[in-house]
């Protein structure tokens, strides 16, 4: 019997000791930078990172629930987390942008109520996917939500929303300004304006239980190094001005 | 429970379309013999073991703004099937109607032919040999086939999402339980479950009690 009961009995006592894999949940706008990233972050900190990504809103719930991630890089504030993680530094800022489908209509982040009725604004799933909470708030503060509410339509993540205004199904969809190049026949119809513009900054949380190297997993994703890949995919190292 | 009244208003009228083609594709099943037959059975059978991510998928190519059929609905009728009540339930059917399909096909092979040949023995056209003889025997089968595809019908999840997308026109109790369950909201996403274990079962009892007629 030990022979069957043995290779179990190691898996149950060496699964926490040792260099344990981190698993890393990340908002799926950063997704790129974080591939481009992985293996200078394995390098740098000696750990087995494993990323699931996802919408930021998600990704915190599955957390809360007691999915085991280690390091949340979430694209907006997790209050809810703050009994289970702690917010250690904040990695970049970003900003959000209106886009169409090249050749769909032309609209501007002021004009937007004027669209008429069958129009269809793909925002992201509120409160799960935190670009759709800062495109309320921004909408909000140019005064256009309450008459945006029957168009617009909900994508459910980011990256969702970019694929509904690329498929042509929303006629135009607010997305980080990172987010713009990463569909072909997707462009910019322009930076939401300054006086709207909602603070999008990137919070890195570490679980409370999370092994020592999450510490470092942290460090190394708001240090310099990091800094650089992410300002090549456009992400800012402060708040926009 | 708004979303099992959307739920209502995505299944109901998917099953006006599912239950009358289910039901014609199910004789034609059983009557039917050759090449034609099998390719018919194959094309129903195919969507039946699909995961319903790819029946979503395809049908937002073709039937999506862009989509070869989806661009001239909009033209021609100004109809928008992607965020619509109508998509999902355009979804919910492509699903349901394989097993309507398949269910109805049961419940006509197993009506004597012995009956109809009887009936046509005694100068019944075909038409009312179907109507007089086969149809009131396949009936109590065909009652299990659509309670099957009702249920599948309310359970879909996947190709709706995939192909309408979720907002509140497409905001089934399934979807709802997903979305709510995403953002915590335990009370309602178990509430909404409770009620869908509640009406599975009934139809399922329901099912059962037709079954042993047919």
């Amino acid at each position: 019997m030990i022979r069957w009961v043995l290779p179990f009995a190691m898996l149950a006592c060496c699964k926490h000791s040792g260099r344990r894999e981190v698993m890393v949940g990340a908002a799926i706008s950063v997704k790129e930078s974080m591939d481009a990233l992985a293996p200078r972050l394995a390098s740098a900190t000696g750990a087995r990172v494993t990323f699931a990504f996802g919408a930021s809103g998600d990704l915190a719930s599955q957390m809360k629930r007691g999915a085991p991630f280690d390091v949340l890089v979430s694209a907006g504030d997790e209050a809810r987390l703050a009994s289970i993680a702690d917010d250690a530094c904040t990695m970049a800022w970003n900003t959000l942008a209106l886009v169409r489908r090249r050749g769909g209509p032309i609209v501007t982040w002021t004009t937007l109520d004027r669209t008429p009725n069958e129009f269809r604004l793909a925002i992201g799933l509120e409160p799960q996917v935190p670009a759709g909470v800062y495109a309320e708030r921004a909408l909000r503060t140019l005064g256009e939500w309450d008459a945006l509410q029957p168009k617009i339509v909900h994508g459910t993540n980011v990256r969702n929303v970019l694929d509904l205004v690329a498929r042509g199904e929303a006629d135009a969809g607010i997305v980080y300004a990172t987010d713009v190049g990463i569909r072909e026949g997707v462009e910019s119809l322009g930076d939401v304006p300054a006086s709207a513009r909602p603070d999008v900054h990137y919070p890195v949380y570490v679980a409370k239980s999370a092994p020592p190297a999450s510490r470092a997993i942290a460090a190394f994703l708001c240090g310099d190094d990091a800094k650089r890949t992410l300002a090549a995919h456009g992400f800012l190292d402060h708040p926009p001005p | 429970m708004s979303a099992l009244v959307v739920s209502l208003r995505v299944v109901v009228p998917a099953l006006f379309a599912v239950v009358p083609v289910g039901a014609a594709l199910g004789y034609f099943l059983t009557r039917a013999r050759g090449p034609v037959r099998a390719v018919v059975d194959a094309l129903v059978l195919v969507p039946l073991v699909l995961p319903p991510s790819v029946v979503g998928y395809l049908l937002l190519l073709l039937l999506g703004r862009r989509g070869a059929i989806g661009a001239l609905l909009e033209r021609a009728f100004d109809v928008r099937l992607v965020f619509s009540s109508a998509g999902a339930s355009v979804a919910v059917a492509a699903v349901a109607l394989p097993l309507m399909a398949k269910a109805s096909e049961a419940a006509f092979s197993r009506v004597d032919r012995g009956l109809e040949e009887v009936a046509a023995a005694n100068g019944l056209s075909r038409g009312a040999t179907f109507r007089i003889v086969t149809l009131p025997l396949a009936l109590p089968g065909l009652a299990a086939a659509t309670t099957l595809a009702a249920l599948r019908a309310l359970g879909e999840f996947g190709a709706t999402l995939t192909f309408a997308g979720y907002t509140k026109a497409t905001a089934t109790a399934p979807l709802e339980v997903y979305f709510a369950m995403q953002q915590g909201d335990d009370a309602r996403a178990l509430s909404l479950s409770l009620a869908l274990v509640a009406i599975s079962t009934v139809a399922a009892l329901q099912f059962h009690a037709w079954s042993r007629r047919a």
